[in-house]
């Protein structure tokens, strides 16, 4: 596609609505002119946010938002060329069809013969000609939703922002919006914005998706490429099944996962700690004794237009989208062809552990016990005879409280004293980085630990993973500190 | 114990009894005497005596006068105040509205006596300003009951069509205008109702302030006084006849407004 000039950037975008907890942190996003974006995410993950601070609801607490180059951030929602088609369709119910698709060309007091004729063009594009004196009570809810976008479109706006419109409506109905909207975007070529947390939705209309989770863009991208190249497992869980399994690259274009080695096409250095999705779509059932891995079936249930069966192989579950229904414990043999392994790199540079506050102030952690500096986590408290005290004098208990913690690779080191540090494990993988060593360290427990050390060690040796306090981060209740 | 259930018919024997001997009973005796002279004879002269009276056709204009200033300023010191309560822009709206309602509470002659001595502080004699005093006096009196629906249809308010309105292009004042004030509507008329009706009749305001100016009430009273029963009916009788109208007028134009998501009380 060509490249056409930003209708909007957003540049840096934080929102917080408590003091100090970012509900969208580090937000950085460019909408080319005429394109249909979709906001993908569960709910509570912030699109609606971003989406509001578009329309000119809400107001970043900091970062800029630029419409054809210009600074709008400020902009109250009445001065932005930009018009909403709301959830809840937030029709006037007091104003008939006609004069609620007028409202916006009233209030620019536009000639009362321009209205008409205005109106009458967007009605005939939604579908509802000849529903001018009708009551929006009277309506359905399907020609409700097209009224609010009749009412939207009317003003030709360059944004036009649609906030989940489709969510109220059953599934057909859904669907024949749908077709219904990505034609209308085409013909009126006005720039879409579009919030959904309907992956399948997201992947039948859109030029580009953001997949966004906890406040933060995940994959911005092509449905295709969002489908198949997703850049997390998050991202992969999410749009649509898959099989995600971890595993090490054992060779040039060599991955290995579910005890056994595959081609594939993606290149990483050898020893890189990855995630590898198969679509189930992708993978080949064969038989017993033509296959890579071989499993006994535990489920199959038809869906419509194929089985979903669930093969079990040793300890992993693979998923399968198969066209003939299969026996429970038949045995069967897998086959992935290399171009259906999909790599994803695991992002080495953070750990991320959660654990638990006891009575005496230390987390306990699936693999050890950490001493906290409470006065990072409760600014100017007070400890005294076992008892936390805040700034105010009220007394903190702690004890059960979940709490996360987590801390960079680089800030980590090894050690052979398992006295020294914070928890134990054998080293796995090791990956050389150049002016230092990439080291997977992996617990009784079955987690892993990425530390970085410039030390050369070898796979299987014992080793203590030292954290110095001062570099953990703590997060309580959804706020880091 | 044997469970006896009552039917819906049999429920309604005492409120029916109590309609019949308070409402049915009364206005037919308050119609009789409407319609005949002191020998109980049917006439319609009491009927022309009205209207045809300079003074007390007058009376009819100053007390709609005086409720039309009451309900105006009502509304226009309910409304925001409703607003403010209902829009939380105070952290205890709740505390607020209990402040805004609690002068019900105390006796409507005690409160209009503060009000009173206040205002012959201000006024030096409340004598210079009858008009202006017997409005002020109404206002104070029936604000609350201005206040309570506009508060609670204020409070259903959908604000997402305030969102809408604004993403439409409208600036504050256009909001207002074209989307707060239809959906507050239904409580502006049951509001109304409340106030306007009660302003018309509320003699007792007025002999406190000292206004001798007759409204609509002192006007029934007066009658009944000199024992002019036929005539005093009458007056009552055209009194309830308007309010009636009123009353239905009103209930229409709110009940329309209401079933188009708004709300009433």
């Amino acid at each position: 596609m060509e490249r056409k000039e930003n209708i909007i950037e957003l540049k840096n975008i934080k929102k917080c609505y408590d003091k100090d907890v970012p509900v969208i942190d580090g937000f950085n996003l460019e909408v080319q002119k005429g394109e249909f974006v979709t906001f993908l995410g569960p709910s509570g993950c912030g699109k609606t946010t971003i989406l509001r601070m578009i329309g000119g609801f809400e107001f970043p607490t900091s970062g800029r938002i630029l419409l054809s180059g210009k600074d709008i951030s400020s902009l109250p929602p009445n001065k932005r060329p930009i018009n909403t088609v709301f959830q809840k369709y937030a029709l006037f119910p007091y104003l008939n069809i006609y004069d609620n698709i007028a409202f916006g060309l009233k209030i620019k007091k536009l000639p009362a013969k321009e209205i008409r004729r205005k109106v009458r063009r967007v009605l005939d594009i939604v579908d509802l000609e000849g529903f001018e004196n009708r009551k929006v009570t009277t309506l359905s809810g399907g020609q409700q939703q097209r009224v609010a976008i009749a009412r939207a479109i009317v003003n030709e706006p360059e944004i036009l922002l649609l906030d989940e419109p489709l969510g109220a409506l059953d599934y057909k109905m859904r669907k024949e919006m749908q077709l219904e909207l990505k034609q209308m975007h085409e013909e009126l070529g006005i720039t879409f914005i579009y919030v959904t947390h309907d992956q399948e939705e997201a992947l039948t209309m859109s030029d580009k998706i953001v997949v966004i989770a906890h406040g933060r863009i995940q994959h911005a991208g092509t449905p295709e490429e969002i489908y198949q190249k997703p850049k997390n497992p998050f991202v992969a869980d999410f749009i649509g099944e898959s099989n995600i399994f971890n595993g090490f690259m054992t060779g040039e274009r060599k991955v290995t996962f579910c005890d056994a080695e595959f081609d594939c096409v993606d290149e990483y250095p050898v020893g890189t700690k990855v995630d590898a999705v198969i679509r189930p779509e992708n993978v080949i059932l064969t038989d017993v004794s033509k296959g890579k891995i071989r499993g006994k079936v535990i489920s199959s249930v038809f869906k419509g237009n194929y089985y979903e069966v669930t093969v079990q192989s040793d300890n992993y579950e693979i998923v399968v989208q198969s066209s003939v229904p299969l026996k429970r414990e038949e045995e069967t043999g897998i086959v992935f062809t290399p171009s259906v392994i999909h790599i994803m790199p695991y992002d080495m540079t953070k750990n991320h552990y959660s654990g638990t506050f006891d009575e005496e102030f230390m987390i306990h952690l699936a693999d050890g016990v950490l001493v906290p500096d409470l006065s990072r986590l409760y600014p100017n408290s007070v400890l005294e005879d076992n008892v936390l005290y805040s700034k105010e004098g009220r007394q903190i208990k702690v004890d059960g409280t979940r709490i996360e913690i987590s801390f960079e690779s680089k800030d980590a080191g090894l050690s052979d004293d398992p006295e020294e540090g914070l928890v134990q494990g054998k080293i796995v993988s090791i990956i050389y980085k150049g002016d230092h060593y990439s080291y997977t360290v992996r617990s009784e427990n079955d987690l892993d630990y990425y530390v970085n050390d410039e030390w050369l060690w070898n796979i299987g040796d014992y080793v203590s993973v030292v954290v110095p306090e001062e570099k953990i981060q703590y997060r309580l209740n959804g706020g880091f500190v | 114990m044997k469970y006896r259930a009552f039917t819906r018919k049999q429920l309604g024997i005492p409120y029916a009894l109590f309609l019949l001997l308070f409402v049915v009973l009364p206005l037919s005796v308050v119609l009789y005497y409407a319609f005949t002279d002191a020998m109980g004879q049917f006439t319609m002269q009491n009927f022309l005596n009205f209207f045809t009276n300079a003074k007390t056709v007058g009376t009819l204009l100053y007390s709609i006068l005086i409720a039309v200033a009451t309900t105006l300023a009502c509304l226009v010191l309910a409304y925001p105040t409703a607003y403010i309560l209902a829009k939380g822009v105070f952290s205890h709206g709740a505390a607020l509205m209990m402040v805004a309602v609690t002068p019900m509470w105390i006796n409507f002659t005690l409160r209009v006596t503060a009000l009173k001595e206040i205002l012959s502080v201000i006024e030096g004699n409340l004598a210079y300003y009858p008009f202006l005093n017997t409005v002020i006096g109404m206002t104070y009196d029936f604000l609350p009951f201005m206040i309570l629906p506009l508060y609670t249809s204020i409070l259903k308010m959908d604000s997402g069509l305030l969102e809408a309105a604004a993403d439409l292009g409208a600036a504050r004042g256009e909001i207002f205008w074209k989307v707060m004030l239809p959906l507050s509507m239904p409580g502006i008329v049951s509001g109304v109702t409340m106030v306007f009706l009660p302003a018309m009749t509320n003699y007792v305001v007025l002999d406190m302030m000292y206004n001798s100016t007759y409204i609509m009430g002192s006007l029934i009273g007066s009658y009944f006084n000199f024992y002019d029963w036929n005539n005093g009916s009458m007056i009552s009788s055209i009194l309830l006849a308007m309010i009636a109208l009123l009353s239905w007028l009103s209930g229409k134009f709110g009940e329309s407004g209401s079933r188009e998501g708004g709300a009433s009380l």
